[in-house]
């Protein structure tokens, strides 16, 4: 009886079951709430080119507008369209911290990496280090060639400063180079503000007046080589000069992209931009006060943001920032600058994520990010071109502009005692080994490095090297090492290696050992692995093991090799080498410049400064379907040309 | 009680208090703020250092800076922000407001450890349990097996093969969610194998209890299929009214038994209210003004409506009547919330067509209701918390078992059995509620501990949470971050004691009378 009351009270919920499902809620029968095949299409597709394996190319990446043949960007072609789309990518775990990159805690390749998309500027680095006019936005040149006059000593070679090692200017006798720039008349900012010299004022003056006015920035160089400034007929003009006291190889490099809107920076600072000239030119420091932190930090930063103060003077425009933190994490979404004049960017939607290296094989082949750059190890690659082998996704192989080497340490150590044995060190260095073991897994075609001053994959490397170097290191010749070392009476002698404590180091000093330790020439090679080491430390001893980061600038090495260099830690002193460095730091032809070089180089083969073994490989990887994917050597990474990528699929 | 609770704040702010005294000065003894700077060769790098040094306070005694911090800190303690200042755990050193920091890390963490902890909490004691009742069956040493294998994978390893899987495995098979037949014979044979194995009894049900797992499978799946269950999933009111009067017909025969007519009609009663307010609330939960208020509020609702009820109409049986209303009305209101996310599933694949990203909390640049991006972090959420929570549902369910066990052994179990109380209740009322009360210590401890090891799978997911926090905060030497997450951490877990103690209390009466 009670049972089927039970089953009566169920039968009553079970047929009011059947009258309610007639009408299930957000039912409208046609799934409307979402299109669960997603994905956005936009009308025609452009023509692409595959590509071959070449120098500028990577096989199987397609290319929008022509392969490209050289280091620059790719030429797209006229009808170049923004795609309504989505790409993400991840330039590794740091956050862009600051919409002034010029500001000194934004000094990161990650903050440079999205600041390059919101800005453009007068050059730009091609994926050879080559550099670049961007003619979208100006163009510059010397239009005065001054004559820059060195003090002389007795012998009638150039004096050479104790303090900064560089030559003594005459600065009386000198005069100046001029350098006019011409900003594009189009060139706006995107509230369509003109870009003027007024915006490079303030980008000088912020290194100028640093300290004096409050200014953070993360460099010092306008000011230092144009200590007297812009000069412009009026603060709007799209045309200046600069005066260059004493010729700089690095010139070009000086100046590029606008920096900060400097009307809005004054506007916030409650002044109109002509008072903002005003006291730059007058050097005011108590109006430019005011400017400080307006300019550090006050049109954006740590995800604190106004989407009117954001201006872009580049392709893409900040249009929503995830700040997560500084350490890492968070994601930027770029929108395209409506006002921007140039070639508009290949896709509607470009996200940097900031995800550990770690991350970035498994969210490639999730598609959570379409482009990655990850720390290149044999797992990696080995992960990467499994994917590669489906045919989705392309692997960029490359070099960098990191260049791994050895020093010798001349002002203690073995080598300070007995110099000969740089010499025995150098011959039982086993070059070609350790990259045929540690580098070419990740890039086969990877080869020993010959070269201080120029790599391997720039143009005119193999003529540098055959005038700089006959080939004596080549081949290890442990029985020539270990003759010079019983000639020295020194078998057994400790050579300690210091290095950062780096797996990949670990394994290369274990190779020399092999080749120069008891077993080999005779030394007896001790592992110096300390992750707090740094080559300017007192006191090392025997060997440092490290690498340099290029930056494409020409002088750079004056600084390590010239005796009184900053970062000359080894007690090298040539002073034929100190004299060719002035050489190539003065306004030389190219050829006289190269030529300097070369000479350079033979002086740190035969007095054995050091020696380099590599070029550091990259590896990026893309997926397939997007187009104009280029690794580069430089800085910039891979996302250097991200305005160009586009899916064509 | 509220004597008790006092108590233990005060006595957790004395923890608190010590446990900072201790870590600031180990901190600004280890590190060296400045290294960066040390090997910096711009030309400006004595001045950033200058800069960092004032910024800092580095000329200070340790025990300046630390009143400095203290005093931004006791901030908190005072809501007015008028007798003590404003809250303020200080600056980093990359010049982050860490206040919102450790709010936003700890935003994060909380989701993460949360999760974790409700997933080993019902897997680790619901094994457990089953385990310990089949003692040496092929269930028990099966779950043996896979619960030493969780127990000895490192959550890296763990978090790796999630991804692969559970993501990329998982949205590669979502672009045409299709069952081929071998999918599903498959799967019909892992059921009708593991099924039996789980619910025991003599071969000749074990046969059966297969056979009818393969059977329905086999009819289920390609139903499914057909449906395009995968992309466009819905429970529906008729899905919900017979899990409904299933849960109430389950759960009264498991807590009071079928006999007992006043429960079970309650127990229906609860399903007919869900029914209803399954319709009564759909617009309103769709628009969800308030977003997770609303949920909680609507929850508690429900609680509430769901005790009245049960005290209203339980009549003799009103203490199981209780549980069991509350029970069926908590997964009631589950099943509802389950069937609206369902109903924005395909939202949500139209704005992110792979649905299980490997990497952060969140999709940037989602489009979308509130549904969609709830739903978006739940997809995000799940294999983090999955590889976090498997080493503890190892723990919880060797502990069950192990606690189980030693209760089953006591004196007055025999007693009830000997006095022919029936084997639910001697299991579920005597056995189960004794075992939990070592477990609740463990999950207390286990709950903080989680926090601090989360650091690893928060990098492999790209989670920026307060694991990260702490080790970037220790390798710049920056005290402001590293306290931070010290006083959070160390709240959480004597907060988490503080519930273990209500739970004792709760789970064994000597206690409370004492």
């Amino acid at each position: 009886m009670k049972l089927r009351k039970l089953s009566a009270a169920a039968a009553i919920m079970a047929s009011g079951a059947l009258v309610l499902s007639g009408c299930t809620p957000g039912d409208d029968g046609e799934n409307g709430n979402g299109d669960a095949n997603g994905g956005a299409d936009n009308g025609d597709a452009n023509d692409v080119v595959y590509g071959e394996e070449g120098d500028f190319t990577q096989e199987g990446q397609a290319y929008i507008g022509g392969e490209p043949t050289d280091g620059t960007r790719v030429d797209l072609p006229e009808d170049f369209e923004t795609r309504e789309d989505t790409i993400v990518t991840s330039p590794g775990g740091v956050p862009f911290v600051n919409y002034n990159n010029d500001h000194t805690l934004a000094n990161s390749v990650n903050n440079s990496v999205v600041a390059a998309q919101i800005h453009s500027g007068f050059w730009y680095y091609g994926t050879d280090l080559s550099i670049n006019q961007n003619e979208d936005f100006g163009s510059f040149e010397i239009t005065e060639e001054g004559d820059t006059v060195y003090v002389e000593d007795e012998d009638g070679e150039p004096e050479i400063d104790e303090e900064t090692g560089e030559a003594v200017v005459d600065e009386e006798a000198s005069t100046s180079y001029v350098i006019e720039y011409n900003i594009n008349d189009e060139a706006v900012w995107s509230d369509e503000t003109p870009i003027t010299v007024l915006d490079y004022k303030l980008q000088w003056a912020s290194q100028a007046y640093d300290e004096d006015a409050g200014f953070e920035p993360s460099g010092a160089t306008v000011a230092l080589y144009l200590p007297e400034g812009l000069e412009a007929e009026a603060y709007d003009s799209k045309t200046f000069t600069a005066e260059m006291p004493a010729f700089n190889a690095d010139w070009q490099l000086m100046l590029s992209g606008p920096g900060q809107p400097a009307h809005l920076i004054a506007e916030e600072a409650g002044m109109t931009p002509e008072e903002l000239n005003d006291a730059i030119d007058e050097g005011d420091v108590d109006a430019l006060e005011e400017v400080a932190p307006i300019w550090n930090t006050g049109l954006g930063h740590h995800g604190e943001w106004d989407e009117n103060q954001t201006l872009s003077s580049g392709p893409y425009q900040l249009a929503e920032w995830n700040w997560e933190g500084e350490e890492t994490g968070g994601s930027v979404v770029l929108e395209p600058n409506e006002n921007y004049w140039g070639t508009p960017p290949g896709t509607e939607t470009l996200i940097f994520q900031f995800s550990d290296e770690s991350t970035h094989v498994q969210a490639l082949e999730n598609l959570d990010y379409h482009v990655v750059s990850p720390q290149p190890d044999e797992d990696v690659a080995d992960a990467l071109r499994g994917l590669a082998d489906s045919g989705d996704f392309i692997v960029h192989e490359g070099d960098t502009a990191t260049w791994e080497h050895i020093d010798f340490q001349y002002e203690q150590g073995p080598f300070a005692d007995t110099p000969e044995l740089a010499e025995a060190f150098a011959l039982c260095l086993p070059r070609q080994e350790i990259v045929e073991q540690i580098i070419q897994p990740i890039n086969p075609e990877a080869e020993v490095l010959n070269a201080r001053e120029i790599f391997n994959y720039q143009d005119g490397y193999d003529e540098f090297v055959e005038e700089s170097y006959d080939g004596r290191y080549d081949e290890a010749d442990i029985d020539a090492a270990a003759e010079i070392i019983e000639e020295h009476d020194a078998e057994g002698t400790d050579i300690q290696i210091h290095h950062f404590d780096v797996p990949r180091r670990s394994a290369m000093v274990e190779i020399i050992d092999t080749y120069c330790g008891e077993e080999g020439a005779g030394f007896n090679i001790v592992e110096q692995a300390d992750a707090n080491w740094s080559p300017g430390d007192e006191g090392w001893e025997g060997v440092g093991l490290f690498a340099w980061a290029g930056s494409g600038q020409i002088i750079s090495g004056q600084n390590i090799y010239s005796t009184e260099g900053n970062q000359n830690t080894t007690g090298y002193s040539n002073e034929e080498v100190d004299r060719l460095w002035t050489t190539v730091a003065d306004d030389v032809s190219d050829e006289e410049r190269t030529e300097a070089l070369i000479e350079i180089e033979q002086h740190l083969w035969d007095d054995l400064h050091g020696i380099p073994i590599f070029a550091h490989p990259g590896m990026d990887a893309s997926d397939a379907s997007i187009a104009n994917v280029r690794s580069t050597a430089a800085q910039t990474q891979i996302h250097w040309n991200a305005e160009q990528w586009q899916r064509y699929e | 009680m509220l004597k008790y609770s006092l108590k233990r704040f005060g006595s957790t702010i004395i923890v608190l208090f010590g446990a900072t005294l201790l870590c600031f000065p180990l901190l600004s003894w280890v590190g060296d703020p400045l290294e960066d700077l040390r090997y910096d060769t711009d030309p400006n790098a004595e001045f950033l250092m200058q800069q960092r040094i004032d910024f800092l306070g580095l000329d200070d005694p340790w025990y300046v800076r630390y009143w400095d911090w203290l005093s931004g800190v006791l901030g908190c303690l005072d809501p007015t922000n008028t007798v003590l200042g404003e809250c303020d755990f200080g600056t980093s050193i990359g010049g982050s407001n860490v206040t919102d920091m450790i709010v936003n890390a700890a935003a994060m963490s909380l989701r993460l450890v949360l999760v974790a902890t409700l997933i080993s909490i019902v897997l680790g004691i619901g094994i457990g349990i089953i385990s310990a009742i089949r003692q040496y069956s092929t269930f028990d040493y099966f779950t043996s097996f896979i619960i030493f294998l969780f127990w000895s994978l490192p959550p890296f390893v763990a978090a790796i093969i999630g991804k692969e899987y559970l993501a990329i495995q998982y949205n590669n098979w979502m672009g045409d969610p299709r069952f081929s037949a071998g999918n599903i014979l498959l799967m019909a044979i892992i059921l009708a194998i593991a099924v039996p194995i789980v619910m025991g009894g003599s071969t000749a049900r074990r046969v059966i209890t297969g056979s009818i797992m393969f059977v329905y499978t086999c009819t289920v799946m390609p139903l499914l299929d057909h449906m395009h269950f995968m992309e466009h999933p819905r429970i529906g009111p008729i899905g919900l009214l017979v899990l409904g009067l299933m849960l109430a017909v389950g759960l009264t025969a498991l807590i009071s038994g079928l006999k007992n007519r006043r429960v079970l009609y309650v127990a229906l009663g609860v399903v007919a209210a869900a029914m209803i307010s399954y319709y009564a609330t759909w617009e309103l939960l769709r628009q969800i003004p308030g977003g997770y208020l609303l949920l909680i509020g609507l929850f508690v609702l429900t609680i509430a409506l769901c005790v009245i009820g049960a005290r209203l109409f339980g009549g003799y049986a009103k203490g199981q009547a209780t549980v069991v209303a509350v029970v069926t009305g908590v997964l009631m209101s589950a099943l509802i919330l389950l069937d609206h996310y369902m109903y924005s599933w395909p939202g949500l694949l139209s704005a992110k067509p792979r649905p299980v990203r490997t990497i952060g909390a969140e999709t940037p640049n989602l489009q979308g209701d509130w549904w969609i991006h709830s739903l978006d972090h739940i997809t995000q959420l799940w294999i983090p918390s999955l590889a976090m929570a498997l080493m503890s549902i190892a723990t919880y369910t060797r502990y069950t078992r192990a606690s189980m066990l030693e209760v089953n052994k006591q004196d007055y179990i025999r007693t009830a059995r000997a006095k022919g109380v029936e084997e639910r209740t001697v299991v579920l009322k005597h056995a189960f509620r004794n075992s939990l009360i070592p477990l609740a210590t463990i999950v207390a401890f286990d709950f903080a501990s989680l926090i601090g090891g989360s650091i690893i799978v928060e990098r492999v997911f790209g989670w920026n949470a307060m694991g990260q926090m702490l080790i970037t905060g220790i390798q710049n030497a920056d005290p402001a971050p590293v306290m931070a997450v010290v006083v959070f951490t160390g709240f959480i877990s004597v907060l988490f004691n503080f519930f273990a103690d209500l739970i004792y209390g709760v789970l064994d009466p000597r206690i409370r009378v004492s």
